[in-house]
């Protein structure tokens, strides 16, 4: 290539990069905010922008569910501004996410759940061991009368894979175990609720704030341990076995009108919209 | 898809159930019947659960890369178009990457992996390989056997799909051609923050042209890797130990003859000139070793987007044939990456590499890599990258050699990730 022709093709280049950072730089943070991910945290995303955009009538939010691990690969591959995820990011997650934007991710827990265990309101059965739970979702104990119900079927209700509770759960109650082939995968957590108040054999699980009509179990870590109902009280002192954060994750630290959304999420405000919708606020 | 799928099946189920009930006198069903006909519908829908989760077991991933590439003066570095008759201008249009990766994983303790690559004319297996998985508390061992990525350094885990420059290190393109060999590797997961792995590998990769498939060494190569990651820095530390082997060279008959130089019919002894024999040489092997540090670091200090700082050293010793002596290697390269928004990103890379350190001849070279990137939507990247190779002088890092020839190029690149 000739020198003219040479020095020709790098200020091409370099006009490239800087007509880059001028429209990136122009790329409003905020204005038009996608939030996506955990079906869990759904209403909680919900509230939270109706309340947020109403304070700011300039910002557009949109929430969609689908699960945690979506709202994450939405992260990765740019399509949303925020996940919401009800369990924590995978290193294999984190390590897209540096390939691709060369951040690790900003992960800020904004809520605190009980992940409960659902049981018809006519089951007799009132609490449950985390070995119990195990020996049930992996199809080793089929039977009510094997933990303390009635002589029936146990029918379990679950969630997909790509949920974030699907993940939790698998990951604590089953330490890594699959899930048993008979267990019913439903598209959400009221789907799973509705199931189970519908069905007097069913059992499943899900965030603290779909629980209605339906009640929830007494876990206990093990058969001495004594048993936690997933309260405000219990949740916040860790004693309910199944606590945990619910959690946003970013791609880089929040500017615009991204930080002020977050940090009206963690404010007072935010945090009573999080105990309306029925899960548990961090401090 | 595979939603739809499901509901399509399901609404068969319900549909044919309904049918049934119609069919018959509903009003005469007993409660116990009507149950034991939904018992059935729930049977059916946990066959066709597990029928589904079969089919989620499969999933296939993949990416493509068509470029247009310029060379200058054809003096392209990449092997398959330098010096070639057909491609003298070295201005061309081809596939450089059409992977197609096929994994089936029915469940948490095992996966089946095998991986397409077309590429130009040609189609070949890059990997083919099971992985055997077992969690105790949260520690995670893999146990991997087949053809897989050698586990050494960065770049060679870092895909080819991802990365911002169209070709990786020269000290990685030199010392593991292919990136991929034959064996088996163990790695050991901690949470978060460690992973290590060893394995046994064949020695010669899958690019070798001579040794295709087996190893003319008696003994396996060894490699070692172990990371540590804290968030926004990661570190590595690499090893390997093996042989290279230097085939036979077959015993030359000694000769004579004799050319009359004077005429006068006679054998003078001038005239004569002979040729001593030459006895076998035996192959023989010699150590082969690399060893590497590499670095990763994410920061998040502007408001335009991350920035990412890779680096990694190598050194390695290896017998070379032609110069009948060991040689030592060295290579590093230093690569800035900055993201631009979600639509753009920029990086520049120097890379430097040493045929031969312990040479005073003008062998190093040094490449300087520049990229831009346009992110047309989640699957589709477009780049533009310049590569300027330099002779160096005198060994020295930096400093370009008078004699530099015209060897840049320009890449435009079209890809597309499933």
């Amino acid at each position: 290539m000739k020198p003219e022709a040479k020095s020709k093709l790098i200020w091409t280049l370099g006009l490239v990069c800087v007509v880059s950072v001028a429209v990136g730089l122009s790329a409003p943070a905020g204005g038009n905010v996608t939030i996506k991910g955990s079906d869990t945290m759904l209403q909680l995303g919900q509230r939270w922008a109706e309340t947020f955009m109403g304070q700011n009538p300039g910002v557009t939010i949109q929430v969609t569910g689908g699960g945690s691990g979506v709202g994450i690969a939405a992260l990765i591959n740019g399509s949303t501004d925020i996940c919401e995820a009800s369990r924590q990011i995978k290193p294999a997650e984190i390590d897209k996410l540096k390939e691709r934007f060369n951040s690790p991710g900003v992960e800020i827990p904004v809520a605190r759940d009980g992940l409960s265990v659902y049981l018809n309101e006519e089951n007799p059965v009132g609490e449950l061991s985390l070995e119990q739970l195990k020996k049930i979702y992996t199809g080793v104990v089929t039977n009510w009368k094997d933990v303390g119900g009635p002589d029936a079927r146990i029918i379990m209700y679950g969630r997909e894979n790509s949920s974030g509770t699907y993940s939790f759960f698998k990951d604590n109650v089953l330490e890594g175990k699959d899930f048993a082939a008979q267990t019913q995968t439903l598209p959400g957590t009221a789907a799973v609720v509705n199931a189970v108040a519908k069905d007097k054999l069913g059992i499943g699980y899900g965030g603290a704030a779909y629980a209605k009509g339906v009640k929830d179990a007494k876990v206990k870590k093990d058969e001495k341990s004594p048993a936690f109902a997933p309260t405000l009280e219990n949740v916040k002192s860790g004693q309910y076995p199944l606590s945990r954060n619910l959690f946003w994750y970013l791609r880089n630290k929040p500017t615009g009108d991204l930080k002020k959304l977050v940090d009206f999420v963690l404010s007072d405000a935010g945090q009573e919209i999080v105990s309306k919708v029925g899960y548990f606020p961090l401090k | 898809m595979k939603k739809t799928l499901l509901s399509l099946l399901i609404l068969v189920c319900v549909a044919s159930f309904a049918s049934a009930q119609s069919g018959s006198d509903s009003t005469n069903l007993t409660p116990q019947e009507i149950k034991d006909r939904l018992d059935g519908v729930a049977d059916n829908l946990t066959t066709l659960n597990t029928d589904v989760n079969a089919l989620k077991a499969l999933k296939i991933s993949g990416y493509l890369q068509f470029r247009y590439e310029y060379n200058d003066s054809s003096k392209s570095t990449d092997t398959l178009i330098k010096g070639s008759a057909v491609n003298r201008n070295a201005n061309n249009f081809y596939i450089r990457r059409g992977r197609i990766k096929f994994t089936f994983q029915p469940g948490q303790t095992s996966k089946y992996v095998i991986y397409f690559d077309a590429s130009r004319n040609t189609v070949s297996i890059k990997e083919a390989y099971v992985e055997l998985a077992h969690k105790f508390k949260n520690q995670a061992f893999a146990l991997t056997a087949g053809q897989f990525n050698i586990p050494f350094g960065y770049e060679i885990e870092y895909s080819s799909s991802k990365r911002d420059f169209p070709e990786r290190s020269l000290a990685e393109n030199n010392l593991f051609k292919g990136e991929r060999d034959r064996g088996i590797n163990l790695t050991y997961t901690a949470p978060k923050y460690l992973q290590a792995n060893i394995g046994v590998l064949q020695g010669y990769g899958i690019d070798n042209a001579t040794f295709t498939w087996f190893d003319p060494t008696k003994q396996k190569d060894v490699v070692a890797r172990a990371k540590a990651k804290f968030g926004k820095f990661d570190l590595g530390l690499s090893g390997y130990w093996g042989k290279t082997y230097t085939p036979s060279v077959a015993a030359v008959a000694g000769s004579s003859s004799w050319y009359d130089a004077n005429g006068n019919k006679q054998i003078d002894s001038n005239e004569v000139t002979t040729t001593a024999p030459k006895s076998e040489v035996a192959g023989f092997e010699r150590d082969k070793d690399r060893y590497g540090i590499d670095g990763q670091a994410y920061l998040d200090f502007l408001p335009i987007g991350g920035t990412g700082v890779r680096g990694e050293y190598f050194k390695a010793r290896d017998y070379n044939k032609d110069a009948k002596a060991v040689v030592h290697e060295q290579g590093w390269y230093l690569w800035l990456s900055q993201n631009i928004g979600k639509k753009f990103g920029a990086a520049v890379r120097y890379d430097y590499w040493d045929p031969n350190t312990r040479s005073n001849q003008n062998d190093a070279t040094g490449t300087w890599s520049l990229a831009a990137h346009y992110f047309y939507d989640g699957n589709v990247r477009i780049t533009a990258a310049y590569d300027i190779p330099l002779k160096l002088a005198g060994n020295s890092t930096l400093t370009k050699y008078s004699g530099d020839v015209k060897d840049n190029r320009f890449t435009l690149q079209f890809q597309f990730v499933i």
